[in-house]
């Protein structure tokens, strides 16, 4: 991977409302070259129009895209640097896979290429998404995921300084699409390109990302590598977007320098988090804690913190793991994830009465 | 097979038979028989006398349609009229299907009404209010001598002119809907992918657009070519005498000189001629829906 501090795509405040409708809100974001970046959220939250105006074919309504120095905002789609796979591929179906791929090279004003010149390229682009027995092909004789390394080849194929990829699993089924995600990365990093995907798949995000960017109603929630933004959320959204989590609502009433200590009506004891907390005694907070984190017993913990209790009220059985979700006094349920390591086992069961427990560093504290 | 079904398929193949192919074959037999003075003005094909049964087949009108150099001037005018005008009307159309398959939904039926509408008041009407707008005292040439831009009419009824403005008038809508059906389906993703990958709005049109708008170019340019090699009305009323087209050969040998065998043969050469272009639009059509 070439990384360098140097950022290839620069986005400054940048805004676009869609009749009066705020769909992307003054976004700030800095991908440096070689990166392999998501934007991650859920349907509406401003994700694709973001991309769509780096592409071109959106102008912000305020603000400014800089790409290798350059401000490009205003700068129409076909003169910009840029190449995009397209969700649906937009393959020509009027072209061969050859003529698909040769669509942008033939579009070169400035060193116009010959065709032998061409013809190497193309040939080289679909060796190496493995599609050279292919290129006399059209685009509906081929497989989701043939069209898929296509759809890569050709945007490739103009060595853009950024490549945008649109849902770029989002044609595929389910097993394909790990086998492709890993696949589509090898290639990229082998390219050396830099990179701005959008998705609405955490998964596929924390798959092929090197960092992400969540965002919700326009805005960006949060910027990390996949593990930060899934260890240390800094917002109840974030936090419940991102995989599974139990979120109480607790009080702050203990600050001390190794730990902070909350109450939450959940509880009978206290909840401890390890890292002191950025608010007074008395400030209402939420704590998230995710399922596999939690380990469940029969016995009560002897610790006098960071444990509740509940009976089990459904199991659902997912082969590698279990997840148990585990009904408090109050009616609340808490989500708790066990691994099937031993296939004898006799696990925790229905109306069991369980014990949920976790270490001090297992809790987030969530201020928003 | 069922009754039920057998009468769904049978019905279609039913009207066909009643109206396509039997007076078909009337027009065939008449074709083969030679003119008479009598009612029906031709000869019987099979004449029964002396016990025997004579079938004679006269095939002296397609003959004389090669000998008379009038007809091979009007099929070739007529084709060469048709074809012209049906590519001033692919010119016209295509942009205004274009706009119409890209406009917002509410304004999109708003604008098909609009090329629809017309075609709602009656087609002789129509025609005939084109001898008003043309002739030599008539709204342009009132018009354009009103503002001083010419000093005496200039002649636009009774020529070719005439007739092409009447064909492209007239079959325009025809043209227009099977182009606009085939615009709609255009992925817009495809023309953004294009953009994408460095072509120019133009560059998009003619690597994209329009080779994907072939399916409709060669639907709408069927349905306006065909019927315009036989159009009789336009011709009659706009063309004049100059203008030599195969329907008013056809109008003049059935009304004017009552050869019915003659203009029976006439017909049959036209349907000749213009089922080389229809086997080749169904054989396109068919492999179209192959895909």
């Amino acid at each position: 991977m070439t990384q360098s501090n140097q950022p290839m795509l620069e986005i400054r405040q940048v805004s676009k409302q869609f009749g009066g409708l705020d769909a992307v809100k003054e976004v700030n974001l800095s991908i440096n070259k070689g990166e392999i970046f998501a934007l991650l959220g859920g349907s509406g939250c401003g994700k694709t129009t973001l991309l769509r105006m780096l592409a071109g074919f959106e102008t912000p309504s305020a603000g400014a895209i800089f790409i290798d120095g350059e401000d490009i905002s205003q700068v129409p789609p076909h003169r910009r640097p840029v190449n995009m796979m397209f969700q649906s591929y937009a393959l020509f179906p009027h072209m061969t896979v050859a003529q698909n791929v040769a669509f942008g090279l033939k579009q070169e004003k400035k060193h116009r290429l010959s065709k032998p010149e061409i013809a190497n390229k193309v040939s080289e682009l679909l060796s190496l998404v493995r599609m050279q027995d292919f290129a006399e092909r059209k685009p509906d004789q081929l497989s989701g995921g043939q069209r898929q390394r296509v759809a890569l080849a050709r945007s490739l194929a103009k060595k853009p300084k950024v490549l945008l990829l649109d849902e770029p699993m989002g044609a595929l089924d389910k097993k394909l699409r790990s086998e492709m995600q890993l696949e589509v990365v090898d290639i990229i990093e082998a390219v050396g390109v830099t990179c701005v995907m959008v998705t609405h798949d955490q998964e596929e995000a924390m798959t092929m990302a090197n960092r992400i960017s969540v965002m919700h109603e326009g805005e960006i929630m949060q910027v990390g590598t996949p593990s930060e933004i899934y260890e240390f959320p800094n917002s109840r959204h974030t936090a419940e977007f991102i995989g599974s989590v139990n979120i109480f609502d607790a009080e702050v009433t203990q600050l001390e320098t190794h730990y902070s200590g909350l109450t939450c009506s959940d509880f009978t004891v206290p909840i401890q988090v390890e890292a002191g907390i950025n608010a007074p005694i008395g400030a209402k907070l939420a704590v998230a804690v995710r399922p596999e984190k939690i380990i469940m017993s029969r016995q009560q913990p002897e610790a006098m913190s960071n444990w509740l209790t509940g009976v089990v009220e459904d199991i659902a059985y997912l082969g590698g793991h279990s997840v148990y979700y585990v009904k408090l006094s109050n009616g609340k349920r808490v989500m708790s994830v066990g691994t099937n390591n031993d296939r004898h086992e006799q696990k925790v069961t229905w109306q069991d009465q369980v014990y949920l427990h976790w270490s001090n560093t297992s809790a987030v504290v969530l201020y928003q | 097979m069922s009754w039920g079904r057998r009468s769904v398929i049978g019905v279609p193949y039913l009207w066909l038979a009643l109206f396509f192919l039997a007076p078909f074959v009337i027009v065939f037999k008449i074709s083969f028989s030679e003119m008479a003075y009598a009612i029906p003005p031709y000869t019987d094909l099979m004449t029964w006398a002396e016990q025997q049964l004579t079938l004679s087949l006269n095939l002296g009108n397609y003959a004389y349609l090669f000998t008379d150099d009038l007809y091979i001037r009007a099929y070739l005018s007529s084709i060469r009229i048709a074809a012209i005008a049906t590519l001033i009307c692919l010119l016209v159309a295509y942009p205004i299907a274009y706009v119409i398959a890209r406009a917002e939904p509410a304004t999109r039926n708003a604008l098909l009404m609009l090329v629809i509408l017309p075609s709602w008041t009656s087609f002789l009407i129509r025609i005939y209010a084109w001898v008003g707008i043309l002739k030599n005292n008539g709204l342009i040439n009132n018009f354009l001598m009103w503002l001083g831009i010419i000093d005496e009419p200039m002649a636009m009824l009774n020529t070719e002119f005439a007739v092409y403005v009447g064909i492209v008038y007239a079959y325009l809508p025809f043209m227009v809907l099977p182009l606009y059906t085939n615009l709609m389906k255009l992925d817009n993703s495809l023309l953004e992918a294009a953009a994408d990958l460095g072509a120019a709005p133009w560059k998009v049109f003619m690597a994209v657009t329009l080779p994907l708008s072939k399916a409709g170019i060669i639907a709408g340019s069927m349905l306006v070519f065909i019927p315009a090699v036989g159009e009789f009305i336009i011709p009659d009323m706009l063309g004049g005498a100059e203008t030599l087209m195969i329907g008013k050969v056809l109008w003049q040998e059935f009304f004017n000189n009552r050869d019915w065998p003659v203009a029976s043969a006439v017909a049959i050469v036209m349907l000749l001629l213009l089922l080389l272009p229809i086997t080749l639009f169904h054989r396109y059509q068919a492999r179209e829906l192959e895909h």
